[in-house]
C-alpha cells in the first residue's frame, strides 16, 4: 500500500476480513503476513472475503458504511446477473439479441465479398479476442451453449410449446436459489411439473431446462467441469481463466433409461451429492485433473477436435461474461472468483450448466487441496502486486508479467488492448482516472 | 572363473526358488502370497550378501556388474540431447509439436518399424500414440506370431543379449504369406489355465505351485482393484481395467512364455508371476485405448519387452553392456548417483539412508506407481523408443540431482521419500535432458 489515500489504516500491513473461515485463504493470509480484523464491526481492512448476503448489505441503499479507497471486497453488487439460473438465461438471451442485431448491421454496412461467411474453423478463439476491438466479431459464436431453459412459473407457457415439440424429451428442473444439487429433480411427464406446483413450491422460482441426456462419458461416467475465473472488472472487461480446472465424476455408471432417472449419483455430478453414497471415495473425491481429460481425449478424438473443444469452452465463458459486462454493476472495489459448471455433451459440444459466485474453497483431496491453495494464491498475486512501479506504461508491463507467470489465462482485458491502441498517454481519457492505491484495477 | 559359474548358478537357483516361495502359502509367513517393490528388493540384498564381497562398500546390491558412465549414456541416448526438441519439452505452441505431428502421421503410412520407433525417441504426441504403440509392439499380428523360441534370448549360455532395436529387427525370421497364423494364442493355452486353476494331473508339486498361483492371483485382483478405485488418474476406468490383469494370466501365459525376453529356464514354472504394481503398469494404457483388448495386448508386449526384466534378479555377465536387467539397473542408478551426487549421497549415508532403498520402486515399476499419467507416457515413449530401461535409473539419478537443495537437509529414509514422493509437476524429459547433457 502506498500510504498515499490516508484513506486506510496507515500501517503497512494489509488487513482482511472473513466471514466464513476457508483453509486455503486463512492459509493464504498468513503466508503474506497480513492481518486479521476479527472484530465484525472493524471496517479497517483492505480485503474482505464475505458472504453474498454481506455484499448485498453493504451495497444496499441503506447501508451507512461507504468502501473506502484500496478496500477489496470479494463479489460485485449484483453478481446475480450472472449467477442466478434465470437471471443468467434472461441476460444471454438479450446478449445474442444484441448481437444479431450488430451481425445484421454490420453485413449491412459492408460489401458482401468480404464478410466471412460464419464461424470458421480454428478461428473460433480468434473470433472471440478480436471482439476486443470489434465488438460484433462475436457474433459468430452462436451463443447457443445453454440448453433451452425456461423460468417457472412465469414461462410455463412458452416452455409447454417446447415441450409438447419434443415430447419424449427429458427436462431438469432445478431452484434459482439454491446450490449444491439441492432440490433438482429431472421430469418426463407434465403432471410431475403439475405436482411439484401444487406442493406450495410455486413460491420458489425454478428453471427448467432440456435435460442433456447424451452427456461425453469416460469409463462409462458422467463427469461435468468446474472451471474458475476471475473477474478484476466489468468495465473495462478484465476477465482471467484460471489454467487448473477439474472435472467431476458421478459414482456410478450412466444410463438414459427411464428407470434411473431418480439416480441423482448417476445423473448429478454435484461433490455435495456424490459425498453421499457409498461408493464416494475420499481419496480422489471423483476428481479428475483437466491434464488427464486432455490427454485422454487427444488420444480418442484427436489433437485438432480437443484444441477445439477447449477454445470453446473459453469462448463459451467468455461470452457469458460479456452478456452481463454492461449489466453488472461495475463497483471499483469488487472483484470475484467464479466457478463454471460446464457439460461436455457426446458431440464434444460445450454447454454452460451454471455459474457460481460462491465456489467452495473447501478441499475434497490432497490435490484438490493444493489446486484451492494454488487459485487463492493466484488471485492475490494479481489483486494485490507488491511494488509496482508507479509510471503508468511500467505498471502495465509489470502487471502482464505477473499474469503471464500465473496460472491464469487472459479472457479478456479491454483496459491494455485500448490502451495498445491509443496514444498512450497516461491520462488516456477512455479509461477514468483513478488514484493510485498500490491496487490494480 | 569357476566362482563366477556359481555365482551365475546360484542366481538361476535364486530366482527359481524366488517364484516358488513367493508362490508357496505355506504356513508361518503371512498371507501375502504375490511380491512387492520391497521384497524383491529384500531378496536382490540377501542375495548379494550371500556372495559375501568385501569391496562392497556402501552398495546395496554390489555384483560387480559393469555400468556405464555419463559420457556413455550421452551417446546412446543421443536423441534427447539439449540440441533436439522433444515432445513434453516444447510447449504445444511450438512448431516442432506440429510438425513432429505430421511426420508421425507420415510413418504410420510406411511399415518401418524402426523408423517408428527412432521416431518415438522425441516423443509421441499424444493423439499420435494409439496409432504409434500400435505400429511398434505389434506391427502385424502374422509376422509376430512367428518369433519363437529361436528369436528368444537366453543369457547364462552365452548367446547375444537383447541390445537396441535394429538388433532385435534383424533377428526376427523373414515371413511369407504363408505363414500366416492370425492367432497369438496357442491351443496349449488350454493347459495353462488347467495348471493355474489347479485342476491338473502334474505331479503334486507342480499342482501345489498352481494352487498357491491360484490364491495369489485371487488376492493380486482383490488389492488391484482397491488400488485402482482408489488412485486418482485410473478411478475412472474401474470397470476397463478390472479384467486386463486376470486376463493376462488367463489366456496369455504360452505367448508369454515364447515372447518374453526373460523367461524361466524351467519351462514348467510360470512365465509371469502375480507381484503388485502389474495393475499399476497396465493403467496408463487406459489413456491409449478405449478397448480392453487393446490394453491387454499391449500390456502383454510390455511385459514381455521390459516388465520382465523388472521381475527378475539374474543379471548378465560383467562383460556385456547396455543391458536392461533389474540388477543392472540398480547397478547403473548407483554408479549414477555417485558419479553426479556425490555430496547427496555421503549426507544420506551418514544418516544411513541408501538411495537405492527409495528409488528401488522407481525401477521396479518403471515409474508407474510415481509419475502422473503424461509424464509416465512420455517417458514409456523413450524406453520403448530407445527399447532400454537405463533410462530409469537415469531418471533415478536425476530426481536425486534436481532435490539436491533439499536432500541435504533430509535426516531420514522416510523423509527423503517424502520429498522425492512429489512427483507432481516434475518434468521429466527436461530432467533427463539435462542431467545428461547440461554442463556440469
Amino acid at each position: 500500500m502506498t500510504g498515499e489515500t490516508g484513506d486506510v489504516a496507515p500501517a503497512r500491513v494489509i488487513r482482511w476480513k472473513m466471514d466464513f473461515d476457508k483453509q486455503c485463504l486463512l492459509g493464504c493470509f498468513d503466508r503474506r503476513g497480513w492481518e486479521r480484523c476479527s472484530d465484525a464491526s472493524d471496517q479497517d481492512w483492505h480485503v474482505y472475503w464475505a458472504n453474498v448476503g454481506t455484499v448485498k448489505q453493504l451495497f444496499s441503499p441503506d447501508c451507512v458504511y461507504r468502501l473506502r479507497d484500496g478496500q477489496l471486497i470479494n463479489h460485485f453488487p449484483n453478481h446475480y446477473e450472472l449467477t442466478r439460473k434465470d437471471l443468467l438465461v434472461k441476460n444471454i438471451k438479450r446478449y445474442r439479441k444484441e448481437l444479431l442485431a450488430l451481425q445484421q448491421q454490420q453485413q449491412q454496412q459492408r460489401p458482401r465479398s468480404s464478410a466471412p461467411a460464419g464461424p470458421q474453423r480454428g478461428t473460433h478463439w480468434q473470433t472471440v479476442a478480436d471482439a476486443d476491438v470489434n465488438p460484433g466479431a462475436l457474433a459468430h459464436v452462436p451463443c447457443n451453449f445453454l440448453p433451452p431453459t425456461y423460468v417457472l412459473p412465469v414461462d410455463y407457457s412458452l416452455f409447454l410449446e417446447e415441450f409438447r415439440r419434443n415430447p419424449n424429451s427429458v427436462w431438469i428442473m432445478k431452484p434459482t436459489s439454491k446450490a449444491r444439487g439441492v432440490g433438482i429433480f429431472l421430469v418426463t411427464k407434465l403432471h410431475q411439473i403439475k405436482k411439484w406446483a401444487s406442493k406450495g413450491n410455486g413460491q420458489d422460482v425454478y428453471v427448467i431446462s432440456k435435460y442433456i441426456e447424451r452427456p461425453l462419458l469416460i469409463g462409462g461416467r458422467k463427469f461435468d467441469l468446474r472451471m474458475y475465473v476471475l473477474v478484476t472488472s466489468y468495465r473495462p472487461l478484465k476477465a482471467f481463466l484460471y489454467q487448473d480446472g477439474f472435472a467431476r465424476f458421478c459414482n456410478e455408471k450412466y444410463s438414459g433409461s427411464a428407470a434411473d432417472r431418480d439416480n441423482h449419483y448417476m445423473h448429478l455430478t454435484n461433490v455435495a451429492v456424490q459425498k453421499h453414497n457409498e461408493d464416494y471415495n475420499e481419496n480422489h473425491g471423483g476428481k479428475w485433473s483437466l491434464a488427464n481429460l486432455r490427454l485422454y481425449l487427444q488420444a480418442m478424438y484427436g489433437a485438432d477436435a480437443t484444441a477445439r473443444l477447449f477454445e470453446e469452452l473459453e469462448s463459451v465463458i467468455l461470452v457469458s461474461i460479456k452478456a452481463v459486462q454492461n449489466v453488472i454493476m461495475n463497483e471499483r472495489h469488487c472483484f470475484e472468483c467464479y466457478g463454471y459448471d460446464l457439460l461436455i455433451d457426446e458431440n464434444l459440444k460445450v454447454w454452460l450448466i451454471e455459474v457460481n459466485a460462491s465456489p467452495a474453497l473447501t478441499a475434497t483431496t490432497k490435490s484438490d487441496r493444493s489446486l484451492k491453495h494454488s487459485l487463492v494464491h493466484n488471485i492475490f498475486n494479481i489483486l494485490l502486486p507488491e511494488d509496482l512501479p508507479e509510471n503508468p506504461k511500467e505498471r502495465e508491463q509489470r502487471m502482464q508479467e505477473i499474469i503471464a507467470s500465473s496460472n491464469f489465462v487472459t479472457l479478456c482485458n479491454e483496459e491494455s488492448s485500448a490502451t495498445a491502441s491509443s496514444a498512450l498517454t497516461s491520462s488516456s481519457s477512455s479509461v477514468p482516472a483513478r488514484r493510485v492505491t498500490g491496487t490494480w484495477r | 572363473m569357476q566362482s563366477l559359474a556359481r555365482f551365475e548358478e546360484a542366481q538361476q537357483l535364486w530366482d527359481e526358488n524366488l517364484r516358488q516361495q513367493l508362490l508357496s502359502s505355506r504356513g508361518d509367513r503371512d498371507t501375502r502370497v504375490l511380491y512387492n517393490s520391497r521384497d524383491l528388493l529384500y531378496s536382490l540384498e540377501s542375495l548379494c550378501k550371500s556372495l559375501d564381497r568385501s569391496d562392497s562398500g556402501w552398495s546395496l546390491c554390489p555384483m560387480g556388474l559393469r555400468t556405464c558412465s555419463v559420457r556413455e549414456l550421452r551417446e546412446t541416448f543421443a536423441e534427447l540431447g539439449l540440441d533436439r526438441r522433444q515432445i513434453g519439452v516444447e510447449d504445444t505452441s511450438d512448431p516442432f509439436v506440429e510438425a513432429h505431428t505430421t511426420l508421425g502421421n507420415k510413418l504410420m503410412k510406411l511399415s518401418s518399424v524402426q523408423l517408428v520407433e527412432q521416431y518415438m525417441r522425441q516423443g509421441c504426441p499424444a493423439s499420435l500414440r494409439p496409432a504409434i504403440y500400435r505400429a511398434v509392439l505389434f506391427p502385424s499380428r502374422a509376422k509376430a506370431s512367428t518369433r519363437r523360441r529361436v528369436t528368444r534370448p537366453t543369457f547364462n549360455d552365452g548367446s547375444s543379449v537383447p541390445g537396441r532395436a535394429r538388433e532385435r529387427v534383424s533377428r526376427r525370421p523373414e515371413t511369407t504369406a504363408s505363414d500366416e497364423e492370425s492367432s497369438l494364442d496357442d491351443s496349449s493355452d488350454e493347459e495353462e489355465t488347467a495348471e493355474c486353476s489347479g485342476a491338473s494331473t502334474r505331479p503334486a508339486r507342480d499342482s501345489d505351485a498352481a494352487a498357491a498361483c491360484a490364491q495369489a492371483l485371487a488376492r493380486l485382483h482383490a488389492l488391484d482393484v482397491e488400488l485402482i478405485r482408489n488412485n486418482d488418474n485410473y478411478f475412472v476406468f474401474e470397470d476397463l481395467l478390472r479384467d486386463v490383469v486376470p486376463s493376462i494370466f488367463r489366456e496369455h501365459l504360452t505367448w508369454l512364455r515364447a515372447h518374453a525376453r526373460v523367461a524361466p529356464r524351467d519351462t514348467r514354472a510360470l512365465p509371469i508371476v502375480p507381484y503388485r504394481g502389474l495393475a499399476l503398469q497396465a493403467a496408463p494404457l487406459a489413456f491409449v485405448y478405449k478397448d480392453q483388448s487393446e490394453i491387454v495386448l499391449c500390456v502383454r508386449e510390455m511385459y514381455a519387452r521390459y516388465w520382465c526384466q523388472l521381475n527378475t534378479i539374474r543379471n548378465t555377465p560383467a562383460g556385456a553392456i547396455g543391458l536392461s536387467l533389474l540388477p543392472n539397473l540398480c547397478a547403473q542408478f548407483e554408479s549414477l548417483i555417485q558419479e553426479r551426487c556425490s555430496d547427496v549421497l555421503q549426507h544420506m549415508l551418514a544418516f544411513d539412508i541408501h538411495p537405492l532403498e527409495v528409488a528401488f520402486p522407481w525401477l521396479h515399476l518403471a515409474f508407474a506407481n510415481a509419475l502422473p499419467v503424461e509424464q509416465l507416457l512420455l517417458l514409456w515413449d523413450r524406453i520403448i523408443g530407445f527399447d532400454s530401461l537405463i533410462l530409469l535409473p537415469v531418471l533415478a539419478a536425476a530426481i536425486f540431482d534436481y532435490r539436491r537443495p533439499v536432500l541435504l537437509a533430509a535426516r531420514s529414509t522416510k523423509h527423503v521419500r517424502a520429498l522425492l514422493g512429489e512427483m507432481a509437476n516434475l518434468n521429466v524429459i527436461a530432467l533427463l535432458q539435462a542431467f545428461l547433457f547440461a554442463p556440469t
